[in-house]
């Protein structure tokens, strides 16, 4: 026989017994005594006393529910300063010191940065850096200089400032370097964008439906203890009556039972293959095949690609046996192939004391394949030649439209290549010779790696969201001038299209690009070591690659770097995904810049392609600029 | 709040419908507390901590409301309210307890923009018949008891409640 049992038998009794004695006084021997009741009614406060002790810190607890809503936001780079600076390439090399005091690794940085941006000879710069020459901001040129000035004493000021006076000076030295790098600050910005770490999503959600008390009627029993201990020592009916209320409400709320749920759910689409941009309707039905559910709490599992558009995804059911409750609402499509998750479902007993969770499977998928269009802008591809008639201007002198050289005569030249005004002037036979225009073959080579999933700020696309959709315009761009194309992921995922040409490879290139999970936040990272060889085992020999990542990485450079020195003339076009409104995200562009200019220093074109700016401005720019 | 958001997630203040069942019931509260000035002063800052707590979306402001209420209506008891008042007035603080805690948790569950409003009519209307036949029992005993009241028997009775209290805090809803 347990405690509550003991309990209850013993309130039961003493209950009896009192109903007795109300009924015919006297029956039951028991001392009238006015000490008995004084002591019972302290003894009944100290209880009450303990107990709200006891529960003092118990807080109410209810289930999470995921934000569902929303797409789930990209991550903002910015996180940590120091980690920054630990990849921050060297002067000398593309690999900071890993180990060094944070302010050896602004100093490394700086010297980077005024090497890079003003084109300072190295011990120049050093010599800079020392001598504190190189900004405008004291704080940050004493910080770094090498006889750096002690620290000025008390003031008013620093009583009050937020950060120590060291923090202060590193922030501000990030700033000047990030100055010097070309980054301008707008903490104009500041006030929208959270500062604080990333965005944070909530979740929820388990499978594992476990039953749990919420504590929704914590203090009820507090109430009843009070009331007794009151009402005996100001012998007093009323509120000696309260504690009836009190005792009532406890065993409302331990007493109502809470059943495993038993449900099912339907959910139906009213469109499972729109275009980007339309609104297709999610219809879900949940059908209850249990007893009496007197309080449902639902969320639809929408996919983390997907926004809510109208509705609410969530509702709030109540349930009979074998009753159904059906809600809509609306969802944007997206390119991507979208799977629904399950349905979260809460239930509460009647009177909200305890409480379970289940996911109730529901599987529907959206296929979103956008009807991309094409890149109104010449692609800068390098020169490079195969055996097919296209549009890129090779090196070698032959037919074609663009002068390239004059050479003398060779029995078999065609008449038309003669350069008769030549022949006229000076009697000599000479041919004309222009750049033959040649197809080459292009991979566009997707980064897809988890450290491309950034973005400017959390609503906007990360550059993975950004380098696919660029993908998806210039692949049949270059189809229609005649190259060869394929594409690959980067890094992650096992995706690869060979190069081709034709109506069925560039239907095949739109859906696989819109629906395979490389691009779409799933497939497997793999290590360089493992997936270059692999790729270069699939690429045929003469293809030039058109990289597209933020490069946000010193790795990421290398790879360039080692794949164009296998022999694939490489170009890259970059979405920029750094913003300026913190000193990391400032110190973070700073450093994305000096990867962009070692690679330029390597011969490798690079296009940065910052959000506002369209993708034709960016590949004009380029071609132009050629 | 979720001009803040750059996500522009929901809104996950309390829901409407129960918040406003909540302040009825510290209204309710309040008119029982209209005996004596001093309980009504209690009841006035607890409906105000609960309003407070519900406009904040803070479970705190909501229990400490609905503890003052609760101890209002007690107030007015010691300084010679009659029964049925007191009752009625420990019911609605207990209901204001019940009802803006569950504005709390559906509106952080379910937030504002959801269809809630039958489960939570259900949950008020339980809630509330439940404290309808406990004032109507409260009022029982004490009719039947006014006679010959015995010390022993009162006693025995309220032992029998605080035991009875105890041990419903042992038992657990969850069937396992």
């Amino acid at each position: 026989m347990n405690w509550s049992r003991l309990l209850l038998v013993a309130g039961l009794g003493l209950f009896g017994v009192g109903a007795v004695e109300l009924l015919a006084p006297g029956t039951v021997p028991v001392p009238r005594s006015e000490l008995l009741v004084t002591a019972f009614a302290v003894v009944t406060l100290l209880y009450a006393v303990v107990l709200a002790a006891r529960r003092w810190n118990r807080q109410r607890t209810h289930a999470d529910t995921p934000d569902v809503e929303i797409p789930t936001p990209s991550r903002s780079p910015d996180t940590d300063r120091s980690e920054i600076l630990d990849r921050f390439p060297g002067p000398e090399d593309l690999y900071g010191g890993r180990f060094e005091a944070p302010r050896r690794r602004l100093k490394t940085a700086a010297v980077a940065v005024l090497s890079r941006h003003r084109g300072l000879d190295l011990s120049v710069a050093r010599e800079r850096v020392a001598t504190g020459g190189w900004t405008d901001d004291n704080r940050a040129a004493n910080y770094l200089a090498d006889h750096s000035e002690v620290e000025p004493g008390f003031s008013i000021h620093r009583l009050f400032a937020t950060e120590s006076a060291r923090e202060r000076s590193r922030r501000r030295t990030v700033d000047a370097i990030a100055a010097a790098a070309g980054v301008t600050s707008d903490d104009a910005d500041t006030a929208c964008v959270p500062l604080d770490g990333p965005v944070t999503v909530r979740t929820g959600g388990r499978a594992d439906s476990v039953a749990t008390q919420t504590g929704h009627w914590t203090g009820v029993s507090l109430v009843v203890l009070v009331c007794v201990g009151v009402g005996l020592l100001a012998e007093s009916p009323s509120v000696l009556l309260g504690g009836v209320i009190g005792l009532g409400y406890a065993a409302y709320a331990r007493l109502t039972p809470l059943d495993p749920l038993d449900l099912s759910a339907a959910r139906s689409l009213s469109d499972t293959d729109p275009d980007p941009g339309d609104t297709v309707q999610v219809t879900v039905t949940l059908t209850n095949r249990g007893g009496f559910c007197p309080d449902l709490r639902i969320v639809d599992g929408v996919p983390g690609s997907l926004a809510v558009s109208e509705g609410s995804p969530r509702h709030g059911a109540v349930l009979r046996a074998g009753e159904s409750v059906t809600f809509s609402y609306s969802v944007t499509a997206t390119a991507g192939a979208h799977e629904f998750d399950p349905v979260l479902v809460v239930g509460r007993n009647l009177s909200g004391s305890a409480e379970t969770e289940r996911l109730v499977p529901a599987t529907a998928t959206v296929q979103v394949v956008p009807s991309p269009t094409p890149v109104q802008a010449p692609v800068p591809l390098r020169r490079q030649q195969t055996r097919y008639a296209g549009t890129v201007s090779t090196h070698t002198g032959g037919e074609g439209t663009e002068f390239h050289t004059v050479r003398e005569y060779h029995p078999g030249d065609s008449l038309t290549r003669i350069d008769w005004n030549r022949r006229a002037r000076t009697g000599e036979l000479t041919t004309v010779q222009f750049r033959p225009e040649r197809a080459t073959r292009v991979v566009l080579l997707v980064d897809t790696r988890r450290s491309a999933r950034a973005g400017t700020d959390p609503a906007a696309p990360d550059a993975v969201e950004r380098s696919v959709e660029a993908t998806q315009r210039l692949f049949p761009t270059l189809l229609d001038d005649g190259h060869q194309v394929g594409i690959a992921a980067f890094g992650a995922g096992e995706f690869y299209l060979a190069p081709d040409t034709g109506r069925r490879h560039r239907k095949q290139g739109r859906e696989r690009l819109a629906t395979a999970p490389a691009f779409n936040g799933g497939g497997t990272e793999a290590r360089p070591w493992y997936w270059i060889p692999r790729l270069r085992t699939q690429l045929p020999a003469d293809t030039q690659l058109l990289v597209l990542s933020p490069l946000l990485e010193p790795k990421t450079v290398r790879i360039v770097r080692q794949l164009e020195a296998y022999g694939y003339p490489t170009t890259v076009l970059s979405p920029d995904p750094t913003a300026a409104n913190t000193p990391g995200r400032r110190l973070l562009s700073a450093r994305r810049r000096l990867l962009l200019g070692a690679l330029r220093s390597a011969g490798i074109p690079v296009l940065d392609w910052d959000p506002s700016t369209p993708l034709e401005t960016v590949l004009r720019r380029e071609v132009t600029g050629r | 709040m979720s001009t803040d958001d750059p996500l522009n997630r929901i809104d996950r203040a309390p829901t409407r419908a129960s918040s406003v069942l909540a302040l009825c019931a510290a209204v309710l509260t309040t008119g029982a507390g209209l005996y004596s000035p001093f309980a009504l002063g209690i009841c006035l800052l607890g409906g105000l901590a609960l309003a407070a707590g519900l406009a904040a979306g803070a479970q705190r402001g909501v229990t400490a409301g609905s503890g003052m209420l609760v101890t209002g209506a007690l107030a007015g008891g010691l300084v010679g309210a009659p029964v049925l008042p007191t009752l009625v007035g420990v019911t609605g603080g207990l209901l204001a307890l019940d009802l803006g805690s569950t504005a709390l948790t559906l509106g952080d569950q379910l937030g504002r923009a959801a269809e809630t409003l039958r489960l939570e009519v259900l949950h008020a209307a339980a809630g509330g018949l439940v404290g309808l036949g406990l004032v109507v029992a409260g009022l029982a005993v004490h009719e039947t008891a006014t006679g010959g009241q015995p010390l022993t028997a009162v006693l025995g009775l309220v032992v029998a409640v605080v035991l009875l209290s105890a041990a419903l805090r042992r038992v657990s809803p969850v069937t396992e």
